[in-house]
């Protein structure tokens, strides 16, 4: 009986802490979303349009941390700038807020030969709320599915 | 806010480009003369003229909120006869010379079109047109410099870094990307001087290198600008190699740009050179 009611109170244990943990999860998740969100509305878009102008559009929103850019300059078939990698890797689960924007970034420099159609700026805002310039391109080659990776349990 | 990229690509030969002049294609006080093809123009400009390989073509790219968009390069192809990518260097010795740019706002963010950017950079092209890495220094309005190293892929260019306050001076620098093996990897050093900069691991050739002057500011004043000793590296026999004389691209009514002997590249925007 007392060996019953023992395993019944640790399943009930068990059962609270995924709770909790759902929750926490639930939670952080919203949170670490809003944070991201705030960033490229805010400091983000009053980078890119007070450089770029006021035509410049928020795109998209994605709530990473250091080790989802990690992840994003790592991928296979992606040449590899170890400083950069180093860099990120030290933020951690820090979030990271991604933001796309679409206007005319043309005045990023590249090759005569090359279409130079850069419709498309990613930034990385950190915690220290300094943008960081990720990349540019066409849309369909600066996208939100294949930068850096959601991550659901960012702390606010 | 609207973008029109335009494109023309004459096919007859002599079509499309402006005419040489004396003072090299597109210098200020050659006779203005151009023909434009099957180019589409909306915004009145003139069109961008390019020379490549001994024939003419023409190539247009506008932004219709940018303006007349402008480079002043030269170029040389590293493949051999076979078209084998061989190229894994590019080196330019040159003054970091300070340039005139136009009144602007937001002068210190990076590459903004509000700062009115002028460049002078140095590619390594990777087969087609979509791949390469770069450094280069730029000029923004309000005397603010800084130099930057990135590369492209699929045509999205990636920053890798950048560095506040230029050589600048009156002294020559070297500006250098080379590919150094180590086992599996293959690091492409960014180096000024000498001095590393960054590094990136790809595992590619290339195939084309290119240095010149690139503009976004349609009012800058950029005097003459001299790209000297250019070299590209060759894998094969792992040998640097002069280049200079071949292909050229000389633009736009406010800037120049021409061979200057061996291996060397001259360009100005607003003034002569």
């Amino acid at each position: 009986m007392a060996r019953r009611a023992g395993r019944d109170m640790l399943t009930l244990r068990q059962s609270l802490m995924t709770m909790v943990l759902l929750l926490v999860a639930t939670g952080c998740s919203s949170t670490g979303a809003q944070v991201a969100s705030d960033r490229c509305t805010g400091i983000g878009l009053d980078y890119v349009r007070s450089g770029w102008g006021g035509q410049v559009q928020l795109a998209a929103t994605v709530a990473s941390d250091g080790d989802g850019v990690v992840t994003w300059l790592t991928h296979p078939g992606k040449p590899v700038s170890e400083v950069q990698v180093t860099e990120w890797q030290q933020r951690g689960s820090s979030l990271v807020a991604v933001c796309y924007y679409d206007g005319d970034f043309s005045s990023f420099p590249g090759p005569e030969e090359a279409a130079r159609n850069y419709t498309r700026l990613m930034l990385l805002i950190p915690e220290d709320g300094e943008p960081i310039v990720g990349s540019v391109g066409p849309m369909d080659a600066v996208r939100p599915d294949e930068g850096p990776p959601v991550k659901s349990t960012l702390p606010g | 806010m609207p973008l029109a990229w335009l494109f023309g690509r004459p096919g007859p030969e002599g079509q499309g480009s402006r005419n040489r002049g004396p003072n090299g294609p597109g210098c200020p006080g050659d006779p203005e003369r151009y023909v434009a093809g099957d180019i589409v123009d909306p915004t009145g400009r003139l069109p961008l003229g390019l020379m490549r390989h001994g024939r003419t073509d023409a190539l247009r790219r506008e932004s219709l909120d940018l303006g007349e968009d402008r480079v002043a390069v030269g170029g040389q192809r590293g493949a051999d006869h076979a078209r084998q990518p061989l190229v894994t260097g590019v080196t330019v010795t040159r003054v970091d010379k300070e340039v005139s740019n136009s009144a602007g706002s937001s002068c210190t963010t990076q590459f903004a079109h509000n700062a009115n950017p002028v460049f002078q950079t140095q590619w390594v092209l990777f087969g087609g047109t979509s791949n390469w890495v770069e450094i280069g220094t730029a000029d923004q309005c309000n005397d603010y410099d800084f130099m930057f190293w990135g590369w492209g892929q699929n045509g999205a260019w990636h920053l890798m870094g950048t560095a506040v306050n230029t050589p600048g001076g009156t002294a020559s620098h070297v500006f250098e990307i080379f590919r150094e093996d180590i086992g599996i990897a293959h690091y492409w050093r960014f180096k000024l001087d000498g001095v590393v900069k960054g590094t990136l691991d790809w595992n590619i050739n290339g195939t084309y290198v290119e240095a010149g002057l690139e503009s976004g500011d349609a009012g800058a004043v950029a005097t003459q600008q001299n790209y000297t000793t250019l070299g590209w590296f060759r894998q094969s026999d792992q040998k640097w190699y002069l280049w200079g004389g071949n292909d050229g691209s000389g633009v736009g009514s406010a800037m120049c740009g021409h061979w200057a002997g061996g291996a060397e590249w001259h360009a100005a925007q607003g003034a002569t050179c």
